[in-house]
């Protein structure tokens, strides 16, 4: 009996090292470049539905929203002054195409005939434009410019402000860059003290829309538009640490402020041709 | 008994470590697909941050190289005979700003009078020059003179193809839109015609304006120029050959 069962023992033992060798093999693995190729594949493959959305919500941004924002020059022919912003699309009627953009892009101390505004479209055609409504407490300003020959697309307004943390665009001229878009969130509300030369020129008093998209200097009268690309706020200012010229956080007059302006000033949001 | 239990648990041991003993082919090939994955899944746009910072980066520096071309044909009586338009992006910077295009764009018989212009991302407009070109490349380089006050970058160049499915964007004139950016996937084709590397096909939408412009990877560098639309889907001439046909200058990287 013992030695059948010395026998056993060393037969099982034999087969034991036998499965350790084998599982010692198996486990030896070669990644060759086909299967880091077909990883690499499969990780794309995989992502595909995210990367579609994301590329519709910014082609869309880019080949329809982008034909609502302008640029703004201002020019005062008696002190050689101008200043440059952006501004956006945002009512037409039979005769004129209405724009917004900020009081201190368009703001001159006395208005005369030798000031000059002047609008460019995304496809850099010009239009005389006439100031319509200015406001230093809401820094928002209307200009107005006569129908061309293009069609030009409006914007829409969100109902109500957006919450923090909601996706945000902004489209703009910044530093007369054409068609400039940046992305990021909604960060807070909050109460910002901006510089300014007169009172009238900017005096928000109230909560602005704070957001992480980074824009350029000169991003003033910029479109902040939410993920259902309606018009959210208008960029009014930035914070550019040191010499930086692209700013951290973005303030923009929300959404419901700017229909406060247009209750304010009887400026009504109706084709009344 | 004692022993067939340290074996089963030797055995169990090594099974459980299978997954760390895995080697990686050591080629050339192997080691730069490597490396371009891991760039790849580091800048990966599945990510909502990853995505807000290409399109920033892309706004904020890449497009500085983007440059809209008019060329206007004149017959040898001076009377305008024909208007282009298409794009281009600058490639290196020296004294002059160096701009790749298509061939296609300024391609246009001897015996009649050429003027280029060139606009950058601001819509400044300057006068250009033919400086090389390749109908086998099917690309051009145009080039005007450097403003020291008005740097504008070159767009880097990616060191591989994008792989089927990769996120690219296109930014030039398109759609008549100055400074425009349009962005889609690296698409396969059925087309007889698709020579490999010649062309990387893609579902951006773009149209004859666009011509020349740049296509870049989520890493903001240059896989192709824009050739034109077919079957609906655009294709750009690879880097692979923008390479090939940037040894015409013995060393491209001197012009900078």
């Amino acid at each position: 009996m013992d030695i059948e069962g010395d026998i056993m023992k060393k037969v099982i033992t034999v087969i034991m090292l036998f499965f350790l060798s084998l599982s010692i093999v198996a486990c030896h693995e070669e990644k060759t470049y086909d299967d880091l190729y077909l990883e690499y594949l499969t990780h794309i493959e995989n992502n595909e539905l995210n990367y579609q959305s994301s590329i519709d919500y910014f082609n869309h941004l880019s080949q329809e929203v982008i034909k609502s924002v302008v640029l703004v020059e201002k020019i005062v022919q008696t002190s050689s002054e101008s200043s440059t912003g952006s501004g956006v699309l945002f009512k037409s009627d039979a005769n004129y195409y209405y724009i917004l953009t900020n009081n201190h892009v368009i703001y001159s101390e006395i208005v005369s005939d030798s000031t000059i505004y002047t609008i460019s479209d995304f496809q850099g055609n010009e239009y005389d434009a006439e100031l319509i409504e200015q406001s230093g407490d809401y820094d928002l300003a209307i200009l107005r410019i006569e129908r061309g020959p293009l069609d030009l697309p409006i914007i829409e307004f969100a109902p109500s402000n957006p919450l923090v943390y909601e996706k945000m665009a902004v489209l703009g001229y910044p530093g007369y860059q054409i068609n400039a878009i940046s992305l990021g969130n909604v960060v807070d509300y909050a109460f910002i003290e901006v510089e300014s030369t007169s009172f009238d020129v900017i005096n928000v008093l109230f909560d602005v829309l704070i957001s992480d998209v980074p824009v350029k200097s000169g991003s003033s009268g910029s479109v902040s538009v939410n993920d259902q690309f309606q018009l959210v706020g208008i960029v009014y200012a930035g914070n550019f640490k040191d010499t930086s010229t692209t700013s951290e956080y973005t303030f923009s007059i929300p959404v419901e402020k700017v229909l406060e302006f247009f209750q304010l000033k009887q400026f009504s949001l109706e084709d009344n041709s | 008994m004692k022993r067939l239990y340290i074996i089963l648990f030797f055995m169990l041991f090594m099974l459980s470590g299978c997954l760390t003993i895995i080697d990686n082919e050591d080629s050339d090939e192997y080691r730069a697909l490597s490396n371009q994955y891991e760039t790849y899944v580091t800048n990966d746009i599945t990510q909502v941050d990853q995505f807000e910072s290409f399109v920033n980066e892309t706004t904020f520096t890449s497009m500085m190289s983007n440059v809209m071309i008019k060329i206007q044909i004149f017959s040898d009586l001076h009377n305008l005979v024909e208007t282009r338009y298409g794009s281009g992006v600058i490639f290196a910077v020296g004294a002059y700003n160096y701009v790749l295009t298509t061939f296609e764009l300024t391609d246009i018989p001897s015996n009649l009078l050429v003027t280029y212009q060139v606009a950058d991302y601001q819509g400044r407009t300057t006068s250009a020059y033919i400086d090389k070109f390749s109908e086998d490349y099917g690309l051009a380089v145009l080039k005007f003179r450097r403003i020291l006050s008005n740097h504008l970058p070159a767009i880097e160049f990616a060191d591989q193809n994008s792989l089927l499915g990769e996120p690219v964007l296109l930014f030039g004139y398109i759609e008549e839109i100055m400074n425009s950016m349009s962005m889609g996937l690296v698409e396969e084709t059925n087309s007889e015609s698709n020579i490999l590397d010649e062309y990387v096909y893609t579902t951006i939408e773009s149209d004859i304006y666009a011509n020349g412009s740049a296509v870049i990877d989520i890493n903001n560098q240059l896989i192709g120029i824009q050739a034109g639309v077919s079957e609906g889907l655009s294709y750009a001439i690879s880097i692979t050959n923008i390479m090939e046909f940037l040894e015409l200058y013995t060393d491209y990287q001197e012009l900078d």
